[in-house]
């Protein structure tokens, strides 16, 4: 018959206690100094305010409680568990007369008493120097209590779920090390690789997500936060909280959910496994391999960069790093499984086979067996486009503007763009390491542009939903602009589309946001070497504002180049357009955002300066003739007039004259 | 009553216990004897419930041993390399013992000190000699009042005289409460003085199994002297497990009983006949030559 001693062990449970008090010690002893001590220190400068707030300052992001817990969690989990890890200890407890399921849960709760006890003695000494204090703030201290606890069941527990796979007590820190911090390292060298294979691949969203999910730490600094009321606090000392507590809750729960599972594999576990890397059968495989793979493409990466000078760069040269650094990953792998360095001979075929496959995905990726670099949408597919992180000039609002395609004639432009680029991807690749940003000297003296890259980004959204993202490198040339049909003559265009000027430089606004002012600068007085700004009438505005949108419609403003070539510098005034508007409300927020673009797009144009007014600024162009007739009007600026405006051209060769 | 029943270990595809069978009667003192290898600790690893076999059944008085505390409860054990927490003294492991076993004798253990002068019952076992370890070993087990005691290389490190006083203790627990003892030991000239059954291990498996008595009834040594020099050519159904000579002395270690060997080697009307009994280590070196593992003549 079984008895409830069969299930917990106090005898045990002492033992551990009084075994491993310099762990349980140190631990509270680290935050009785950071917190009853703390406060106490703060003596008479102890507000409320402040006392709500310094228990949480220890809860905020990269926290000192995620710290804390993570490291003791793991300390405390190699000390209950680390009779596991010899065949003598192993011996003598489980020979004791208990089932599996009382060592493991006596176990357990102790390491977690560990630091669950100092915890709760922390928190009431700190109660004890609030109420002495007269600032007592139950609330904030109650918070610390259990974000800390929950922080401590999770990370603790994480620790004995990677105790059970181990047999040696040096391999524990090392896994949980790792596999705290392995699915994001893995997402982030797998994107790196796939980068450098898949021509076009931009990185997999999914896979930043999946990394931030499952790495703990990250997951849990990013969430959990000390946020302040936006607007009135419920009291004057209540202006912060912890935000988050979700993610603690769910960590929490996570932590039971792995403490049940490292039962249900220790309940399992051979103990003549002590001492083995690996103690569980079925892990071993996952984890040679596994090391191979992350020894392949980690040190892979590595190698390849630091010898990027002296070896051709691409795709097989990572190939050849990736196989030599995976070949020495797995026999490492199984050296540690089989603790012996002669593993050559035994393990060779399993070797090949792994390097055979890893090759076999490669050349997969490389040589586009999925057909992914050379899949362009079919644009009666595509039911939104979009063309970002493309610099162009001149440099006002729609510097990094978006080109969103929606209508099928400017979807076209996009896919045509695209078909362009994929055609060209040998080229591209061969002349990646090639591309510069060249100048030249015309016969003003002044510099201009003849060579550049740009960062293409494409996605598109499917009318079945699904999302198309690609990356691409280009270069441009005044050679290739001047050439009908490249990819630096269709990607200026694709800029310069009607409609596209005025979407990027008033797409943000809404209905009822009001032009209330408006400023031109680069105004010239005469010959005077300085420029200065003119503020316009306010009764002017309207006029001003149909009028801007009036050539920006016509083609006449918003003309963007990619290079700052000749036709850019006498194409553009060295002076801007700024047009502040008043917000209208928006709902639930107050600062403008484009909604409908995915992720990693550009980010809207127009910044707010301040909380309710947003403004705009417009290179002016020489060919807005309706808005620069209007700035006669009411400024007097103009060719024939006293103030004037100049092109980039007349700027820089007046410097030039100026500076001799 | 302990037994083992078809007893299958692995450790990555080698079979420390192949199918193995036996059975320790109640109240015996049960000698595990084997070469190394033969998986006697093992064994003992899994009647102690610390291993759990892949196939086959360990059994106390019917009842599963692994993951059974009950029958845990009545089993003490003093592994051949020992292990306390770290600073530990005999003191501290007492309470800790007392805590699992509920039939811990703390009175006994009282006693016992008496037993074991030498032993500082307060100072760190792990700071004690390797003797006196052993030492401490034994008062906290005897402290347990086990029903069971499994003993591997028991008395290795301590010297004759408490040898002999604890062997002494353990016979006495035999003998008045009908403790079962299961001994693994390479000293066969002690086994043969405390045994009263024996167990030969080989590969995993239990080659023989028998009371010492049966053992040594079943194999004699015979010195003859024939009329010739030569041996003469014996019957085909003698189990002759080892011929030696010296001089005009064959030396023969057959398997039977003497009186039955003497009749039958009487019709060679040899010159000399002798009939000896042999010891526990003669047994097993000449019952463990039939398992490729005899003594060997090396000249290096």
């Amino acid at each position: 018959m079984r008895s409830a001693t069969s299930y917990f062990n106090f005898t045990l449970f002492r033992k551990n206690l009084s075994r491993f008090w310099p762990i349980w010690g140190l631990y509270g002893l680290i935050w009785l100094v950071l917190l009853p001590i703390g406060l106490l220190t703060d003596g008479d400068y102890l507000t409320l305010a402040r006392a709500r707030l310094i228990p949480l300052q220890f809860l905020d992001g990269m926290s000192t409680a995620l710290f804390l817990a993570a490291g003791f969690g793991i300390l405390c989990a190699m000390a209950v568990f680390s009779y596991l890890y010899s065949s003598r200890s192993v011996g003598l407890l489980h020979a004791l007369p208990m089932r599996r399921e009382g060592l493991f849960l006596t176990n357990y709760l102790s390491g977690l008493a560990f630091l669950v006890l100092p915890n709760l003695a922390v928190f009431f000494l700190s109660l004890l120097v609030e109420a002495a204090f007269g600032v007592l703030v139950f609330s904030s201290l109650f918070v610390w209590l259990v974000t800390t606890c929950f922080y401590c069941l999770f990370f603790y527990s994480f620790a004995v779920f990677c105790a059970m796979f181990t047999g040696h007590i040096l391999a524990l820190p090392a896994f949980y090390g790792i596999l705290n911090f392995l699915v994001m390292g893995l997402c982030f060298l797998v994107n790196d690789m796939a980068q450098r294979f898949l021509f076009g691949f931009t990185g997999a969203a999914w896979m930043e997500t999946l990394g931030l999910y499952l790495t703990p730490v990250a997951y849990l600094a990013s969430g959990v936060r000390v946020s302040y009321y936006d607007g009135p606090a419920p009291s004057y000392d209540q202006v912060a909280f912890l935000s988050g507590l979700g993610r603690v809750f769910l960590v929490g729960l996570i932590g039971l959910v792995l403490a049940a599972l490292a039962l249900a594999v220790y309940r399992r576990r051979q103990l003549e496994t002590a001492g083995d890397v690996v103690s569980v059968a079925w892990v071993r495989p996952v984890f040679r391999y596994g090391v191979a793979f992350c020894c392949a493409i980690a040190l892979g990466n590595l190698f390849d960069s630091i010898f990027d000078r002296l070896l051709p760069d691409g795709a097989w040269t990572l190939l050849f790093w990736m196989l030599l650094w995976g070949a020495f990953g797995c026999f490492v792998a199984v050296m540690l499984l089989r603790k012996t360095f002669w593993v050559f001979k035994s393990s060779w075929k399993g070797c090949c086979v792994f390097l055979a496959c890893l090759t076999a995905a490669m050349c997969l990726m490389e040589l586009d067996g999925f057909g992914f670099e050379s899949r362009v949408p079919d644009p009666a597919r595509v039911q939104t486009a979009y063309v970002y992180n493309v610099t162009t000039y001149p440099e006002d609002d729609a510097r990094w503007a978006q080109f969103t395609a929606d209508d099928p004639e400017s979807i076209a432009l996009v896919t045509a763009l695209h078909e362009r680029i994929v055609s060209e991807k040998a080229r591209l690749e061969d002349d990646y390491n090639l591309y510069a940003t060249g100048y030249t000297t015309d016969a003003d003296g002044v510099d201009v542009q003849t060579e550049d890259w740009k960062d293409v980004r494409l996605s598109y959204v499917m009318t079945d939903g699904d999302v198309m993202y690609r990356d691409y490198t280009v270069p441009v040339t005044s050679e290739e602009l001047a050439e009908e049909g490249s990819i630096s003559a269709l990607l200026q265009a694709l800029f310069n589309a009607p409609g596209f000027a005025e979407e990027a430089y008033f797409g943000s606004l809404a209905e009822g946001d009001r032009l209330v002012a408006a400023e031109v600068s680069g105004v010239f007085s005469g010959n005077q070497a300085l420029s200065e700004n003119l503020t316009l009438p306010s009764e002017s505005l309207p006029d001003l504002e149909a009028a801007v949108r009036a050539d920006l419609a016509a083609g006449d403003l918003g003309r963007r180049w990619l290079l700052e070539d000749g036709e850019y510098l006498d194409g553009c005034y060295d002076a801007y357009l700024y047009l502040t508007y008043r917000l209208a409300d928006r709902e639930g927020s107050n600062s403008m955002e484009v909604t409908d673009a995915p992720a990693g797009t550009a980010v809207p144009y127009t910044e707010a300066s301040g909380s309710d007014y947003a403004t705009v600024t417009i290179a002016l162009q020489p060919g807005a003739s309706r808005t620069l007739a209007l700035l006669e009007e009411l400024a007097g600026i103009g060719p024939d007039q006293e103030l004037a405006l100049r092109t980039l051209r007349q700027v820089s060769v007046h410097d030039q004259a100026l500076t001799g | 009553m302990i037994e083992a029943k078809n007893v299958v270990k692995s450790f990555d595809g080698f079979r420390a216990l192949d199918g193995l069978t036996m059975t320790v009667p109640q109240g015996s003192i049960y000698g595990l004897v084997g070469p190394n290898g033969a998986g006697k600790s093992t064994l003992l690893r899994h009647v102690t419930g610390v291993y759990r076999q892949d196939s086959g059944s360990v059994l106390l008085d019917g009842d599963p041993i692994y993951e059974n505390p009950a029958a845990k409860a009545r089993i003490a054990n003093i592994p051949d390399e020992l292990y306390y927490f770290l600073s530990a003294s005999t003191r501290d492991m007492m309470r800790f013992y007392k805590g699992f076993y509920p039939r811990f004798d703390a009175g006994r253990y009282e006693a016992l000190k008496d037993v074991f002068p030498t032993v500082n019952e307060r100072q760190s076992i792990r700071r004690l000699s390797k003797g006196m370890q052993k030492q401490a070993a034994f008062w906290l087990a005897l402290s347990c009042r086990p029903d069971v005691l499994v003993l591997d290389e028991p008395v290795d490190g301590l010297d004759p005289v408490m040898r002999r006083q604890v062997w002494s203790l353990l016979m006495g627990d035999v003998a008045e409460h009908g403790t079962t003892v299961l001994v693994s030991s390479h000293n066969l000239r002690e086994l043969e003085d405390v045994c009263d059954h024996v167990g030969i291990l080989s590969h995993g498996k239990v080659l023989i199994e028998r009371s010492l008595s049966d053992l040594q009834s079943n194999i004699v040594k015979m010195q003859v002297v024939f009329q010739e020099k030569e041996l003469p050519a014996l019957p085909d159904d003698m189990e002759v497990l080892h011929v030696s000579q010296v001089g005009r002395i064959h030396t023969l270690i057959i398997r039977g009983n003497a009186t039955d060997i003497t009749n039958r080697l009487a019709v060679y009307a040899p010159i000399l006949m002798e009939a000896l009994p042999l010891t526990l280590e003669e047994i097993f070196i000449y019952e463990l030559g039939g398992e490729d593992y005899a003594v060997r003549d090396i000249v290096l």
